[in-house]
Formats: structure tokens, sequence, C-alpha cells
């Protein structure tokens, strides 16, 4: 097994030559860590997120995913990466016609895993986000801390080797922060690399573990156990 | 959307089929006019029977000939009688003749209109020339340049409004699709977070192109047979004399018709559809 899960070698994502996503990131995170991204808004965190699933190409500078270039990904390779690494949005992004079990599902639909799979698959996923009894309402019937929840467990279907979560706490109070965080803590147990994407400053600071700092886009700030220092 | 989309698709194939109908008569009518044109070889009251004989084996010979039909100076006499058997006059004036002034006469039907100065030059020929009386040819090309140059025009239009109709089906598919693309962006934006390929999220947009030319093709059908039989015995008047059902030919040829101008619909819609998913869903 490579010892490393990301490695981003001096990555640049250049828009313009007024706007830069980020520039000349390097960064190695090893398989099985909780490493927190932290900056203020419009320092490059959610590019970084959009080059990891390579829903950006980098400008120059190279990445790689569990061993995997995906610097010049080709479109139709895209679903493969994205089936390893799990994302979880700020804003949920559910179907809302969807339940909970189907939206979790869909997951596994769209991937064209078996109906049995899925239905071994789904229970279990909730048990572990702690939405058992929760199966079959729909998103607007459930709250923020529970919908995000649900977002986690879509993104774990695939069992994936990486969890990026950009801003998963922005739009929940402090109670259902604190049960996210401890969820990511849990996922990350199971051996998942998990990547926080925040500018949550107490959560960054209650976490203890590794903090990569960005500002202007670039790294200004990388501790194996930080805090959040901007 | 879906439902001007049938709509529009419905008159390219309603257009379509009624540019084939078009064709269709057109050549038919042709095709009747053509085999009414004969030669009418009069031959003299006193041409005997062999050189009568020897000219039409001669004429069959003739690859340009499809049939010579030979009447006898009797037979002949025994029309002109039954023709005029209620005409008084020309009913006395045939009885007082002691012999029958008629000779033996040949009805050559040529293979196309253009062969029949041929064979009229071919009855030249010295072993019989001189038994000839009368050769009488009506010549229909005129006619049949007529028939022609108006179902030119009439299948221009048709073609030139079935193309636009065309051309009119597949902006809507494509302008379909990407309505349905944009309806359905939160869907696959989704979809493509966690890890559709691009086919699993193409494909539907590609069914849905199908499945407006299957609904066009189908309700074509029902519109389309209907018509048939309501202007089928109009057309077989209009063809007087010769057996010719417009239904019945579409029933015969239903398969490779509404197969075939389905097939050109499909490649259409999903070309269409195709483009529009290629343009506006970045996958």
């Amino acid at each position: 097994m490579s010892d490393t899960m990301i490695h981003l070698d001096n990555v640049s994502r250049i828009y313009s030559s007024e706007s830069v996503g980020v520039r000349n990131v390097s960064l190695r995170i090893k398989p099985g860590e909780f490493v927190s991204v932290v900056g203020q808004s419009g320092t490059g965190k959610t590019t970084l997120v959009k080059l990891l699933i390579a829903e950006e190409r980098p400008t120059k500078g190279s990445i790689s995913v569990g061993g995997w270039d995906i610097t010049r990904i080709r479109s139709r390779d895209v679903s493969l990466l994205r089936r390893q690494i799990g994302v979880v949005f700020q804003d949920f992004k559910l179907l809302p016609r969807k339940t909970v079990f189907e939206n979790i599902a869909f997951a596994l639909e769209v991937c064209g895993a078996p109906p049995r799979r899925i239905r071994d698959t789904v229970p279990h996923i909730l048990r572990i986000v702690g939405l058992e009894d929760k199966a079959h309402r729909y998103p607007r019937q459930i709250s923020g801390g529970e919908q995000q929840r649900v977002v986690i467990a879509r993104a774990l279907a695939h069992r994936p080797k990486i969890l990026v979560a950009d801003e998963p706490t922005g739009n929940l109070d402090a109670m259902n922060t604190r049960d996210i965080v401890d969820l990511l803590l849990k996922i990350n147990e199971f051996g998942t690399t998990v990547l926080l994407v925040t500018h949550n400053r107490e959560v960054v600071n209650s976490l203890r573990r590794r903090v990569v700092t960005l500002d202007r886009g670039t790294i200004v700030n990388d501790q194996e156990v930080g805090k959040y220092v901007l | 959307m879906s439902v001007i989309t049938t709509s529009i698709m419905l008159l390219a194939f309603v257009s379509v089929n009624t540019l084939l109908v078009l064709n269709i008569l057109a050549q038919t009518a042709i095709n009747t006019v053509e085999q009414r044109i004969d030669i009418s070889v009069y031959f003299k009251p006193d041409a005997s029977e062999q050189i009568v004989a020897e000219a039409k084996g001669y004429l069959l010979s003739l690859p340009q000939v499809r049939s010579v039909e030979a009447t006898s100076p009797e037979e002949a006499l025994q029309r002109l009688k039954a023709r005029h058997a209620e005409n008084p006059l020309i009913a006395e004036s045939v009885a007082a003749l002691e012999a029958n002034p008629l000779g033996a006469t040949l009805s050559v039907k040529a293979r196309r209109p253009d062969d029949f100065p041929s064979i009229l030059t071919a009855l030249e020929n010295p072993t019989f020339a001189e038994s000839i009386a009368e050769k009488n040819y009506d010549d229909h090309r005129l006619v049949i340049e007529r028939i022609r140059s108006i179902a030119a025009k009439v299948e221009r239009s048709a073609a030139a409004v079935s193309v636009i109709f065309t051309i009119i089906a597949a902006l809507i598919v494509f302008n379909s699709i990407r309505i349905a693309i944009y309806t359905h962006r939160e869907e696959i934006g989704i979809m493509r977070l966690v890890g559709a390929s691009n086919w699993f999220i193409r494909t539907p947009f590609v069914i849905e192109s199908i499945f407006y030319s299957l609904l066009a093709c189908g309700l074509a059908v029902a519109i389309i047979f209907p018509i048939l039989s309501v202007i089928g015995p109009s057309v077989a008047n209009f063809f007087d004399g010769t057996s010719f059902d417009i239904l019945g030919y579409f029933w015969d040829n239903a398969v490779w018709i509404f197969g075939l101008e389905l097939a050109g619909a499909i490649f259409l819609s999903v070309s269409a559809s195709a483009l529009a998913v290629g343009k506006y869903l970045k996958v």
C-alpha cells in the first residue's frame, strides 16, 4: 500500500491574471489521515476540492489520488475517481422528491449496483450515520444536521478511500456541528482519509489533528497537530 | 415541450409520406399513359395472312417491342359492325359491301415511349412494307413529359416542405433535450458527484429522443392509413382502367416505408439529442 493517499505537486489553478484559485500548492496526505484545510473565504479551499474531484483541471503541477495521476484525467474516467472520493457540501445537494433511503440508494443506482446490494448496503450506512429510523422521511421532513448526515451517508455508499467535506457545518447550529464532526471522526476511525475544508475555528481547534492553512491560494501553514491560526 | 416535439415530428412524417404518395401517383400516371401508347399497323385488304404473320414475328423479335396483337380482317369487320350497330346508315353501307374492305391490323406496344420511332423505321422492311396501308401513331411523349414536369414540380415542393419540417423537428428535439437537461440539472449534478458514468447520464436523454420518434411514427401510421382509405377510391377512379390501390400499396410495404422513415427519424433525433447533450451536458 502506498504511503500517500493524496499528492499535490506544485499545483496551480489560475483563472486569469487577476483571479487565482491556488498557486504552487504542494501537499501530501497519508492514508487514514484526518486533515483540516482552513482559510478565509476566497483563499482557494473550494478550488482545492474541485481539483481533487476533477471538476477542474490544474493549470500546472500534478495531482494523484491513491497513486492514480488525475492531472489530465479523461472525462470518461472522472466517474471512477468520484466513486473513490465521497464528497460532502455545505448545501447538502439532496434530491427533495426522494426519501432518505432513496437518496442514498441513488448513489449506488447511478453506478449500476444491483438491487440486492442496494438493499443490503443502505440500511448498514444508515446505522453508521444514526438515521435508521428516518429512512423513509423526505429531506424537508428532517433537520439540517440530519440532512447533512444523509449526505455523508450517500458519500459513504461506495466505501470511498477519501471523504472530502467542504464546509459541511456551514449551515448547522453548534449542536449539529458537533454531531457532524463526531461522525467524520468515526468514519476516519474506520480507515477513511478525511479532508475537512472549513473556516470554523472552534471545530478545527477541538479536533487536534493536522491543519493546512491556505491564504490567497497558497499554503502558509501545515501543522501535524494544528490550530486555526489566521 | 414533448407535445410540440412530437407534433413537429408527426408533421415531418406526414409530409414525407405525402411526398411518397405523390411520387407513386406520378409514376402510376406515367405508366398508365405509356401502356396506352401503341402503333396501329393497317395492312392492305389483299395482304396475305403469311405476310401479316411474318410482320408480327419480325416485330416480336425486336427488343424494343413489348407485345404485338393481331386483328384479322374478319375480326376488324365484326368490331366495326359492333361499334356502329346503332347507326343504321353505316350498318346498311357495310351490309351492302360485297367484300371485306378491311385488312388485318397489328397493334404494337413498345417497352419505352422512346422506342416508337425505331419501331416505325423497322416497319419500312421491304418484306412487308408494300403490304402496309397505313401506320397510325399518336405521339404521347408530350403528354408524358408534361406529367413528368408537373410531378417533378409537385415533388420538389413536397420535398422542400419535408426538408423544412425535418430541420424544424431536429431543432425542436435539440431544444427539448436542452430544456430537459436544464430541468434536471440538479439531479445531473448529483449524479456526477456520486460517480455516475457519462453514458448513464446521457442515455435517458437519447432514449427520450427515440421515444419522440416512435410516438410520432405511431401517430403518423394512425393518421395516414385512414386518410389513404378515404382518398383510395378517388385515386383508383382517376386511373380508370388500371387497378391501382394506394392503400394496398401502403399495407404491402408498410414495414419498409415506416421502418425506413422511423430509422431516419431515430437517426436524426439521436444525432440532435447527442449534439445537445454534448453541448449542454458537461459530464
